[in-house]
């Protein structure tokens, strides 16, 4: 090729115009993954001050629901001044901000409990439960996705579709009562109740649940990939890619999955904020000491502090995962703007 | 390489895609040229007449979307690309036979760096020196400037003319005795349109690669061809040297001659051809321009598509009538 008598001094076209050295790109990356994350910071302290203030506007006096009806208003004028509640809503919104840097969260009104030892105690079992979910819907997904897409069978498309819709419109709820009566007694692969936190052992506890997430996530999932695939196929570089004779592997990661997996990729991590939220439900159900049910005893006993954290730290993980997500999708494919 | 054998020789190929309930919908029913080595031969026709198509029977790359040769034959060397099993396609696909895909934009593999592409094409055959100077010496080829930057680029970041120089380099990483080129200046604005050109063309002179330029744009084509092959409706309805088809012989190539924009007149009429080009799976019986043709008599109407008159590698048309062209 060197040989060749083509000359090379020749003119190519808007080289100046439109090329930008790498450098400057990896620059550019960094500014706007730091203005990304100083975003992310403003959304975490709106996030901060919302979950401080939603209680405090709420109706329902938590210091006289602790004490019950009968007490006396010394106590109650006193225990208002322990925790602060008798000053302004800034003063105690400033004392709760700076509290936050020094890893006090405040304390249960009730239980008397500190707020950072309920999260530290009862969110992994959550996060557990969010993990496994959605490691095995991903896991599900890509193959479907992928076999459905590159079928260009119209029947398995069909059957793909109808099927999915199905999966989805099964409330979850429902479908965890139904695998509980069939793993709890019919066969006893689950335990019914009661849970013990190490590792390993979890997860006797917890692969029901995350499968029964699984049932509304992979349909989602699958499907957003499936379309994205379809648009992937038709494609011209997909054809270049076999016209190049690629490897099969490096075929179906570098010229299917990775140009199609942005939109997936965002959408899980997106998806992990109403996990967070569809998570009680099977918490309830199975009866694990996640953090949803924390929640919701304690906004049902107006717990300030409790309600405050909780809220908080799910608003950290969306806005955490969110920022992860939108960063792999731009990792996986350079066409994603991260602005 | 015996004269007698061309390169590649396609004669009443048809091309059918499997619909639903097991119905063949034909695509292409009579392409037919051949092309000798070196030669560069440009084929033309309105979207739909099939061109894609018949240059994805010669890479093989039909199966994918379901579709196949159902008739004739694809000689390639006097091989018959209809015989071979997929491990005989991947030593003549993208090594034998280069392919430089339809839109410049999308062609390239937009989650992959240049290097990567050029060293995925260049793997696939044997060559001498390091991975990267090898690219670096195709990417000169195609005379890109500052290879350096280029290479660690993304496709996205390159013009459409850049991205079209890529594709270029990577399909001649195998030095292919045929480089099919799909359209590939669509998209492009008018000076990098001929700036592809004059590379296609000294590509040719210079390695001596036959290359077949797919292209709707006849003006394009009568630059820089030797031969032209004009499609309609999935047929070839006129072949000839470019020079003797200054003097089209079928009426769709005297109409598409005639819509050029570069011979109408200043301040005249622009002239298109009349109806639409028709829809596959609902072709008449007879000649599939009968309907928007102006010569047309009463046996165009019936029996089978017209076959090319006249001797292979000469001047030839599809059209009963041809003694009549050029008398109205």
């Amino acid at each position: 090729m060197a040989s060749s008598t083509i000359d090379p001094g020749a003119p190519a076209d808007e080289i100046s115009a439109e090329q930008r050295v790498p450098d400057k790109n990896r620059i550019a990356l960094r500014r706007t993954l730091l203005g990304r994350f100083i975003r992310s910071l403003v959304v975490a302290f709106w996030v901060m001050f919302i979950a401080f203030s939603l209680l405090r506007f709420s109706p329902g006096d938590p210091i006289r629901l602790a004490l019950g009806t009968d007490a006396t208003e010394e106590a109650v004028a006193e225990m208002k001044q322990r925790y602060g509640l008798d000053q302004s809503f800034f003063v105690q919104f400033y004392d709760y901000f700076t509290g936050f840097f020094s890893g006090d969260l405040g304390t249960s009104f009730f239980s008397q409990r500190e707020v950072t030892e309920v999260i530290a105690m009862h969110l992994p079992v959550t996060l557990m439960i969010i993990l496994l979910s959605m490691g095995a819907a991903i896991l599900i997904s890509i193959p479907i996705a992928l076999s459905v897409a590159l079928s260009r069978r119209a029947s398995i498309t069909y059957f793909f579709r109808t099927s999915t819709s199905i999966s989805l419109a099964i409330p979850g709820f429902f479908l965890a009562l139904l695998g509980l009566l069939l793993f709890g007694t019919v066969v006893t692969w689950v335990p019914a109740a009661g849970y013990e936190g190490n590792f390993p052992s979890n997860l006797k506890y917890l692969w029901l649940p995350a499968l029964v997430n699984c049932f509304s996530l992979v349909p989602i999932l699958s499907r957003v990939l499936h379309s994205s695939l379809m648009d992937t196929l038709d494609e011209e570089f997909v054809e270049t890619g076999v016209i190049r004779g690629v490897g099969k592997l490096k075929f179906y990661w570098s010229y299917m999955l990775r140009p199609s997996l942005a939109p997936t990729v965002v959408l899980v991590s997106y998806m992990v904020g109403i996990m967070i939220g569809g998570t009680v439900v099977m918490e309830m159900i199975f009866s694990l000491p996640g953090i949803g049910r924390e929640l919701i005893e304690a906004v049902s006993t107006r717990d300030y502090a409790i309600v405050q954290g909780i809220v908080m730290i799910f608003g950290f993980i969306v806005v955490f995962t969110s920022f992860i997500g939108d960063l792999l999708g731009y990792l996986l494919d350079r066409r994603v703007t991260l602005s | 390489m015996t004269s007698d054998v061309k390169l590649l020789d396609l004669s009443n190929v048809a091309i059918g895609i499997e619909r639903r309930k097991r119905e063949t919908l034909v695509l292409v029913r009579e392409a037919n040229f051949d092309v000798n080595y070196g030669e560069m031969v440009g084929i033309v026709g309105e979207s739909g007449s099939g061109k894609t198509m018949v240059c994805r029977a010669i890479i093989g790359t039909l199966e994918r979307r379901g579709a196949s040769v159902i008739g004739g034959e694809v000689l390639f060397e006097g091989l018959d690309l209809r015989t071979i099993n997929e491990a005989k396609w991947k030593t003549l696909r993208g090594k034998v036979i280069g392919y430089v895909p339809q839109s410049a934009l999308a062609g390239p593999n937009p989650v992959l760096t240049i290097e990567k592409q050029l060293a995925e094409a260049l793997s696939q055959v044997e060559g001498t020196g390091s991975m990267k100077n090898r690219s670096k010496e195709l990417l000169d080829l195609v005379k890109i400037r500052r290879v350096d930057t280029v290479m660690k680029q993304y496709p996205y970041q390159l013009s459409g003319g850049m991205r079209q120089r890529v594709m270029i380099a990577c399909a001649l990483a195998s030095k292919p005795k045929l480089l099919i080129a799909d359209e590939p200046t669509t998209g492009l604005d008018v000076t990098v349109q001929s700036q592809i050109m004059e590379l296609l063309r000294e590509i040719r002179r210079d390695l001596g690669t036959a290359i077949i330029l797919i292209s709707h744009d006849l003006a394009l084509v009568d630059e820089v061809c030797d031969k032209i092959v004009v499609m309609h409706a999935g047929a070839t309805v006129e072949i000839g040297p470019t020079a003797s088809m200054a003097k089209p012989r079928h009426p769709y190539t005297i109409a598409l001659n005639s819509s050029r924009i570069d011979v109408a007149k200043p301040g005249g009429e622009l002239l298109t051809i009349k109806g639409n080009p028709p829809s596959v799976g609902q072709w008449n019986p007879g000649c599939r321009f009968a309907e928007r043709c102006d010569y047309k008599e009463q046996d165009c109407l019936v029996g089978d598509h017209p076959a090319l008159s006249g001797k292979k590698g000469e001047h030839q048309s599809a059209c009963l009538h041809t003694d009549k062209i050029g008398k109205i």
